[in-house]
């Protein structure tokens, strides 16, 4: 667990250390800020703190589809690419814990971007205000499993591949596949569009947005995310007999 | 053995690619089988929590238990859109509605109401496997509607803003003004000059307590028998649109309706309320026995007369001490300029809010009666009788002698001999113990058929006629009534000051934070150049 630990927190400060982190979380911060200053409060009626929570969580999701897989490019890819994995995966650490570490890496500067709800409801405290907190929980944990999911996504593309580029690339195709491939399927085909809707991530946000945890949708956040890292742990593994 | 890249074999390559991919499809597999196992779990224990302070979307626990016991299959149809009711309010000169008003001033209200009940159904739909729902814009897709009105064996425009719930054969209809509290539905008039009123939305809403209290109904299969008598040449005789409308606005609360004629069926007792919709033939003396033996025994009716037409309920009516006149009732104060004189009435004023069959409807919404007769109650001393006023003109009312044919049944009016009668009565609720006290016979009688008048039973936003005909078969039958007095505890709105909240967010979100990760992002790039 100790190991886990020092892996991950070093993943977390080289992820801090990049000015690439930086910009990315200025550029999301600044989006979100800005759809959400002209966009959702002119759409509020008369300043309906629900609606704005419901949009936020919604536009916060979205734009992590394209934040995270940018944000996880580089995880594994670049130290494939620089010839240290080699050196990583001779040291005394299992594969899994590499994985891992990378993962909780990503994953604790995703909550950068995502803590931004929370912190635009403490806003609207501070401006006379008195959101609902349980939607507000609710909302967070959703994005909070949404970001996981699409971390480990991120995480397994760029353990494919030894390019930034293309595993940045194949990130995105993935997590776009994965966040909106339940809302494109036509509605004649009625039996895969209720398959696919249970996975429906977007949705999930939506629900939990409106104050609903949904333990079945928790669950199917925690398992794709741990299938996800499990499938980045074998295609390390496979290096050994490629 | 032949080695090839990293000293391994071929073998062992093709054995460890074999592993992983093996090692992956049972993960997938796994992963599938949790997620299948989470979702049964969800039917039989509660695995969604509300969080939200007012528990908007807990399901109540007699709900969920209704839905988790639910052995056939439900499901709900909503098709929302703006129906006949909504046009009326938007009229061009030319009688046409005009799309804008409706678009800007009618559309939040449904999709409010859409918004309101797909989160009921939503919630139940996580229940129960056996509950399922459809909810179709009729606006904007209306071959889906009416495929779906098809399918229900309704026309689209009947099908509109209302939920229907099949099980099976049975099924029952919630109309989405029956979930609303006060809702002021306003109106567009097209002359110049003439007042607007935007529509204000409802003060309160009853979703989840209507539909639920229409599932229940519908899952323990009860069906009220209701009786309406045919073959006195009536104003709901069986192929007429009155009866049509009748049937279908009881079915849909769960009756079951059946035309009796009086000397044909046997059994009276079988029908837990019997309507009598103002007959244009007499009465014969096998049938008023039949119906007085019926009452006798804790029966239940719903008597309409109309001033043209003669009837014989005095037999029925006399151990209530009520006794239908002979007269046709006009009231200059509350006539309708639209209606075609004061003896047409119709009013918002005729409730008089004392029974639980009108207060609800008490200054709320106009109640169309048309011409009318006056209902005489008299002091019968009797233990066990209480007689309620439902309905009662003004005090300006006047009212006009009418002279019956007792052999053909028809009336003709004397208007020379009108005097002035000051609030007569409409409509009464009578009710009498029988049986030593064991049972209760009730009638609700009514001085006109106009109740039952199709355009407006069916305008059922711009007339109270539907609410008023189903609470007095409520009352009758002794279910929950449609048009409740009780108002229900609703969801708070959270508000924040649109523009005191976009200062801190344009300064502290827009600015301040980005300009923070730009600065952080310089400084780390300085940093790493340094070292």
């Amino acid at each position: 667990m100790n190991r886990l630990w020092t892996l991950a927190v070093r993943e977390w400060r080289a992820h801090v250390h990049a000015p690439g982190t930086w910009v990315l979380l200025g550029l999301a911060w600044f989006w979100l800020a800005a759809m959400y200053c002209w966009q959702v409060l002119p759409a509020s009626g008369h300043g309906d703190i629900q609606y704005m929570l419901w949009q936020g969580a919604l536009h916060i999701a979205n734009l992590q589809i394209l934040f995270i897989p940018l944000l996880t490019m580089r995880t594994i890819a670049e130290e494939r690419r620089s010839g240290t994995l080699e050196m990583l995966l001779t040291a005394p650490v299992r594969d899994h814990e590499i994985v891992l570490a990378k993962f909780l890496g990503a994953f604790g500067v995703a909550a950068l971007m995502w803590m931004l709800l929370p912190f635009l409801m403490l806003l609207a405290v501070m401006s006379g205000g008195d959101p609902d907190w349980g939607p507000v929980a609710s909302a967070t944990l959703a994005l909070a499993g949404t970001a996981g999911v699409l971390t480990a996504l991120g995480v397994l593309a760029s353990a494919l591949t030894h390019n930034q580029l293309l595993a940045g690339f194949l990130g995105l195709i993935l997590s776009f596949a994965f966040m909106y491939l339940p809302r494109l399927v036509p509605s004649d085909w009625q039996t895969l569009q209720e398959v696919l809707s249970s996975g429906d991530l977007l949705q999930q946000v939506e629900e939990s947005a409106r104050g609903i945890v949904d333990l079945t949708n928790v669950a199917f956040q925690i398992s794709m995310t741990l299938l996800f890292l499990f499938f980045a742990t074998r295609s390390l593994e496979s290096r050994k007999w490629l | 053995m032949a080695l090839n890249r990293g000293g391994m074999t071929g073998g062992w390559r093709a054995g460890a690619f074999a592993h992983v991919v093996l090692a992956s499809v049972l993960a997938t597999a796994i992963t599938i089988g949790f997620l299948v196992l989470m979702r049964r779990i969800a039917w039989v224990t509660d695995l969604r929590f509300d969080l939200t302070a007012e528990g908007t979307y807990a399901v109540a626990p007699e709900d969920t238990h209704l839905l988790r016991g639910l052995e056939v299959p439900v499901h709900a149809t909503f098709i929302w859109g703006f129906d006949a009711d909504i046009q009326q309010r938007v009229l061009d000169a030319q009688g046409e509605p005009r799309s804008d008003l409706l678009w800007q001033h009618y559309r939040p209200v449904l999709e409010d109401a859409r918004r309101r009940v797909q989160r009921v159904l939503d919630e139940w739909s996580h229940v129960s496997p056996h509950f399922t729902y459809a909810i179709i814009d009729g606006e904007t897709e209306p071959r889906r509607a009416e495929a779906a009105a098809e399918a229900l064996a309704v026309t689209p425009e009947e099908a509109l803003n209302r939920v229907i719930l099949v099980q099976g054969s049975n099924r029952r209809e919630v109309p989405i003004r029956r979930m609303m509290r006060d809702m002021q539905w306003g109106s567009f008039p097209p002359w110049p000059g003439a007042q607007m009123a935007r529509p204000v939305g409802p003060g309160g809403w009853s979703v989840a307590a209507e539909l639920g209290s229409a599932v229940r109904t519908l899952n323990t299969g009860e069906r009220t028998r209701i009786g309406i008598v045919a073959g006195l040449n009536g104003f709901a005789e069986p192929g007429s649109e009155m009866h049509r409308i009748l049937v279908r606005t009881l079915e849909a609360e769960g009756c079951q309706c059946e035309s009796l004629e009086l000397g044909k069926t046997a059994d009276l007792s079988a029908f837990t309320a019997i309507i009598v919709a103002a007959p244009r033939m007499l009465l014969d003396r096998k049938s008023l026995e039949h119906l007085r033996a019926r009452e006798a025994n804790g029966g239940r009716f719903l008597l309409l007369a109309d001033p043209r037409f003669g009837e014989n309920y005095t037999g029925l009516l006399e151990p209530y001490g009520a006794v239908l006149q002979n007269v046709m009732i006009e009231d200059r104060t509350l006539a309708e300029p639209t209606r075609s004189g004061p003896a047409e009435l119709q009013s918002m004023r005729f409730c008089v809010g004392r029974h639980p069959i009108d207060a609800p409807l008490k200054d709320r919404v106009p109640l169309y009666l048309g011409l009318s007769r006056s209902v005489l109650l008299q002091n019968v001393h009797a233990h066990g009788v209480e007689q309620t006023a439902l309905l009662c003109a003004s005090q300006d009312a006047e009212s006009v002698p009418v002279r019956l044919d007792a052999t053909k049944g028809v009336a003709e009016p004397l208007p020379a001999e009108r005097k002035k009668t000051p609030a007569p009565i409409l409509a009464a609720a009578l009710s009498r113990k029988v049986h030593g006290g064991a049972a209760e016979s009730r009638i609700v009688l009514f001085g006109s058929a106009g109740l039952l008048a199709p355009d407006e039973m069916t305008l059922s936003a711009h007339f109270g006629n539907r609410d008023c005909l189903l609470n007095c078969m409520s009352w009758l039958t002794d279910r929950p009534f449609a048009a409740p007095t009780t108002a229900r505890a609703e969801a708070r709105v959270r508000l924040v000051s649109v523009a005191s909240y976009e200062k801190p967010v344009r300064w502290i979100g827009v600015i301040c934070l980005p300009l923070f990760a730009m600065a952080t992002a310089l400084a780390v790039w300085f940093a790493r150049r340094s070292m």
